[in-house]
């Protein structure tokens, strides 16, 4: 016990110590901040995004009113109000994914991939472009979100503080003295790297808590368990690797430093950096501007000849073939929405091409982040924030699906040119956010977690020779 | 005297096995990300230039129809990338590649490459940029560490002078000891990357015409800021107590310049200076469309008027009679309506980005990084500036397509029919093609000067920093 108390006022003599860890507090509040206001600003997008739907809705509907009870002034708003092809197409539904009660803690690939999109019966890639208007140069520099202060950061504050843990006490010559008092030499390194390690926890965890606190439901708490068990393995590793540079016998503080800054630069910089260029050149997703040229040669061929994939789905649904239907006169929602579909069908393929790249290039990431356990300790903050990539996956499929039932309600009315009622109203689709069971992404933050846990156990290994040796250093 | 301490201290660097390690691995880094970035910048330029002339294609063949359906297919307008991209790419991958520029509609850029790369992207990319700006930095503070403190720890300090070597020479020497072994680094760098730029421009992808002086502006920011990190790391060298105290002084330094002013700012800009939703702006704009700017004068309201014009302009009661395509005016009306609105609201968003790229600007007063980037990514034509002058460009080719377009419903089919009298290959043809120029040389200095002359004062403080130094280098330092 004395010697912990010993060690903590050591520690505290110097002003370095203290200076280190407020200013790391300091950061970490405002890396706290920066993500409650991030996804306080989604919030409330989503928030706008729903008043909008639910005024125009409910205007929309009492122009039906006034139309079933005949009290209607405007002939064109009472066609749009009524006729499923004009809605369909022209009056969106917000389909969004709203911040987790984690997402301040990493902002992760959040400010980059839509959050929102406004559903309409058009093709898939009229509404898939909603990115934020964020300023691209802040987009560049990033974000300076906790996980940014745990991933990078604090790493460099471990080193900071013990970079010279024993090759301090030997430049100071009271390494010798050490070894000779009667306590064990393990006993008191451990003291030391522990005493520095919860320090930088002490700072950690409640700002963590106090995010946790924050929201209005409880975080699960194999969430919460998780979240602070990857944040200590990667500390430990970090640790560690500070200890493992010491034991070298010839080793000055100098000398560990550089070596320890140079290790960090290779896992948190270049390593990272490298995954994604050799993704992007071992699975290159093709040119976008292909994309476009294909869609738009698609879109004239099938603008073409609208009225004859109509009397298709006519063949295919006998008697909805409307009796005033003229394929030679061009009835814009009702042609419109024929090539629509068309469109999105013919199409599909050629998009697949690009998120079979994208995938393939996910797939070689999720084995290569094994080289760097940033990567890992970013991808266990991003998953448990939910500002990950599987999430994303997971919104997308729901926004397609949403789609497809968009169009299954409102294509078949328009091909049959039914009217909309007003009881039809209550029975439209809307999009209701699907949030993923809990344990998904708790078993992807573990599976990245075990990835750390793993460099940290075979960096124990390799250790543990000159570990062993700690009396023989000179 | 000098040229024997400078001949000295390279040697002493050129043999320490560090350094060969250290700046082998960051050369072969720069020359890795010069090749990835020479790859993305051929093939993309290129897709983007054969996207373009399919473009054109579509819009001269689109055949028969009326020209309102022509002015809805438009084209879309891709992005060049400027030959320097190679080396720093900037916000390109976070801006859209494309516009489609269509009537009635300013839209967004679309296919942010971002989007389609995997999250580990936000790890930062290994462009050339990069390495420059981060990697070679270090490279430097390694080597200037205990370059001053170490002399002093070893003894030899005073010898040198008891010697009778004049400081100012003997730094002097150091520093282009050191430069000079930095410089072993970054000409095998510049060599590749000029083949590379003279490689891309015989590949038919000229964009700038200016790109010597660009090259030179680029390349004058990257120097100035390896002399500044030069300058300190000595002067810190030489006024830590001890070499480790200097290499924690240095790392601290190199920390906050490259890791944390950046991002701060970004997020501090983005609080000084909001911007709004996506979906808030669409709605403002949206709102301004159909109830006009401000609420007043609605969308219903403006068609009266325009209708109530047109019967007085030309004495009839009726459409019907009118000498020219009713829909055509108002269809041009409503054009012109909406690209006030698009003016003035994006106007309102960008003076936001631009407050925000001004402060930003602003803190390469404290860090050197952030004023070398607006340089970098000044000179090589991947900043803010240059994406609104693309951006601008397709925009008023936007404007002067759907304007020829319902001129010519306007005036040419005035029986309030379609496309009677309209020979559709002749009107195709005569919207002249989307021919990006980029922007004036005089222009480009405008851009950078800020941060240039910053780059420049980082520079004079650091030499006067070390020349000040120079008298008192024998004493016993105390930090």
């Amino acid at each position: 016990m004395s010697l912990i108390t010993y060690e903590w006022k050591l520690l505290r003599s110097g002003y370095g110590f203290t200076i280190a860890i407020v200013f790391f507090a300091i950061i970490g509040i405002y890396g706290i901040w920066t993500g409650v206001s991030w996804s306080q600003f989604q919030k409330q997008a989503i928030d706008t995004a729903h008043e909008v739907e639910t005024k125009t809705f409910l205007d929309l509907r009492q122009t039906a009113e006034q139309q079933e009870e005949g009290t209607a002034l405007d002939p064109v708003d009472i066609s749009y109000a009524v006729n499923p092809g004009m809605i369909g197409l022209f009056y969106s539904r917000p389909a969004y994914m709203p911040p987790t009660l984690l997402a301040a803690t990493s902002i992760g690939q959040s400010d980059v991939y839509p959050y929102l999109f406004d559903v309409t019966a058009h093709r898939k890639d009229a509404f898939l472009h909603q990115e934020e208007m964020d300023n691209p140069v802040n987009l560049l520099l990033g974000r300076f979100d906790l996980a940014f202060v745990i991933v990078y950061l604090m790493p460099l504050l471990i080193i900071g503080l013990t970079f010279n843990v024993i090759s301090g006490e030997r430049e100071r010559n009271t390494w010798k003295l050490l070894l000779s008092q009667p306590f064990s030499i393990y006993r008191l390194l451990g003291i030391k790297l522990l005493l520095r390690g919860l320090s930088v926890m002490c700072v950690i965890i409640p700002l963590f808590m106090a995010v946790v606190g924050m929201q209005d439901a409880n975080v699960p708490l194999a969430m919460v368990g998780i979240w602070i068990l990857s944040i200590f393995t990667y500390l430990f590793f970090w640790l560690l690797l500070s200890l493992v540079v010491n034991t070298y016998n010839n080793s000055s503080s100098s000398s560990n430093a550089l070596v320890l800054v140079c290790i960090w630069i290779i896992l948190v910089l270049v390593i990272p950096a490298s995954i994604h260029l050799v993704a992007d050149s071992l699975h290159p997703v093709p040119s976008r501007s292909h994309l476009i040229e294909e869609t738009r040669q698609i879109e004239t061929e099938v603008r073409v000849d609208p009225a004859g994939l109509l009397e298709d789905w006519y063949r295919e649904n006998p008697g909805k073939r409307p009796e005033d239907f003229d394929p030679n006169r061009y009835n814009f929602p009702l042609f419109w929405m024929a090539i629509q579909r068309e469109v999105d069908r013919l199409m599909e393929p050629v998009v697949d091409e690009y998120d079979r790249a994208l995938n393939s290039q996910y797939r070689f990431v999720n084995a290569a982040r094994i080289l760097s356990p940033a990567v890992l300790m970013q991808d266990v903050l991003n998953e448990l924030a939910g500002s990950g990539y599987s999430r994303y996956q997971h919104f997308m499929a729901q926004v397609e699906n949403f789609h497809h039932e968009h169009i299954n309600y409102f294509a078949p009315r328009t091909y049959a040119h039914e009217q909309l009622q007003v009881s039809d109203y209550s029975n439209l689709p809307r999009f209701e956010y699907e949030a993923e069971p809990t344990r998904l992404p708790v078993l992807r933050a573990i599976t990245a977690s075990s990835g750390i846990l793993a460099w940290f156990l075979i960096l124990l290994f390799s250790g543990m020779f000159t570990i062993r040796r700690l009396h023989s250093i000179e | 005297m000098i040229r024997i301490i400078a001949k000295k201290e390279l040697r002493d660097i050129l043999r320490d096995g560090r350094f060969r390690w250290t700046s082998g691995i960051v050369g072969i880094l720069l020359l890795a990300s010069l090749l990835a970035g020479w790859h993305y910048t051929v093939s993309t330029g290129t897709d983007h230039n054969l996207a373009q002339e399919t473009m054109r294609e579509q819009w001269l063949n689109q055949g028969e129809k009326n020209p309102h359906s022509a002015s809805h297919l438009g084209i879309y307008a891709f992005r060049p990338i400027p030959e320097l991209a190679l080396v720093d790419p900037g916000i390109n991958n976070y801006t859209g590649t494309s516009v489609w520029l269509e009537a009635h509609n300013r839209n967004e850029f679309t296919y942010r490459p971002v989007r389609d790369s995997v999250p580990v992207a936000r790890f930062g990319e290994l462009t050339a940029s990069v390495v420059m700006q981060v990697l070679i930095p270090l490279i430097i503070v390694f080597l200037c560490f205990q370059s001053i403190s170490g002399e002093r720890e070893n003894g030899t300090l005073r010898q040198i002078f008891a010697t009778g070597v004049r400081s100012y020479h003997f730094l002097a020497g150091k520093v282009i000891g050191t430069a000079g072994a930095i410089l072993a680094v970054l000409i095998p760098a510049t060599i590749l990357g000029t083949l590379a730029l003279v490689f891309f421009t015989s590949d038919g992808g000229v964009q700038f015409t200016d790109i010597g002086i660009r090259s030179v502006i680029m390349g004058s920011g990257y120097l100035a800021y390896f002399g500044v990190f030069l300058g300190i790391s000595l002067g810190v060298s030489a006024v830590a107590r001890s070499s480790g105290m200097s290499l924690l002084i240095l790392l601290a330094f190199w920390m906050f310049n490259c890791l944390i002013v950046p991002r701060v700012v970004s997020d501090l800009v983005r609080s000084v200076y909001p911007t709004p939703s996506a979906q808030r702006f669409q709605q403002i704009i949206a709102d301004d469309m159909s109830e006009g700017i401000d609420g007043h004068n609605p969308e219903d309201k403006r068609m009266d008027e325009l209708r109530e014009r047109l019967f007085t302009e030309y004495g009839v009661d009726s459409i019907e009679n009118l000498p020219v395509n009713f829909e055509g005016v108002a269809l041009q009306e409503s054009e012109d309506y909406g690209n006030e609105v698009y003016d003035r609201r994006y106007g309102e968003l960008w003076s936001q980005y631009e407050s925000q790229n001004r402060l930003r600007n602003l803190t390469g007063m404290i860090a050197p990084f952030m004023a070398l980037r607006s340089v970098s990514m000044g000179a090589s034509g991947t900043d803010w500036y240059h994406h609104k002058h693309f951006a601008e460009a397709a925009e008023s080719w936007r404007r002067m397509m759907v304007r020829e377009m319902n001129e010519a419903l306007i005036y040419e089919s005035a029986s309030q029919n379609y496309g009677d009298n309209l020979r559709a290959d002749e009107l195709w043809a005569s919207i002249p093609d989307f021919d990006y120029r980029s922007p004036k040389t005089s222009q480009i200095f405008r851009v950078v000067m800020f941060p240039l002359i910053l780059l420049g004062i980082w520079l004079v403080a650091s030499g006067a920093f070390l020349f000040l130094l120079s008298r008192r280098l024998i004493h016993q330092p105390k930090l």
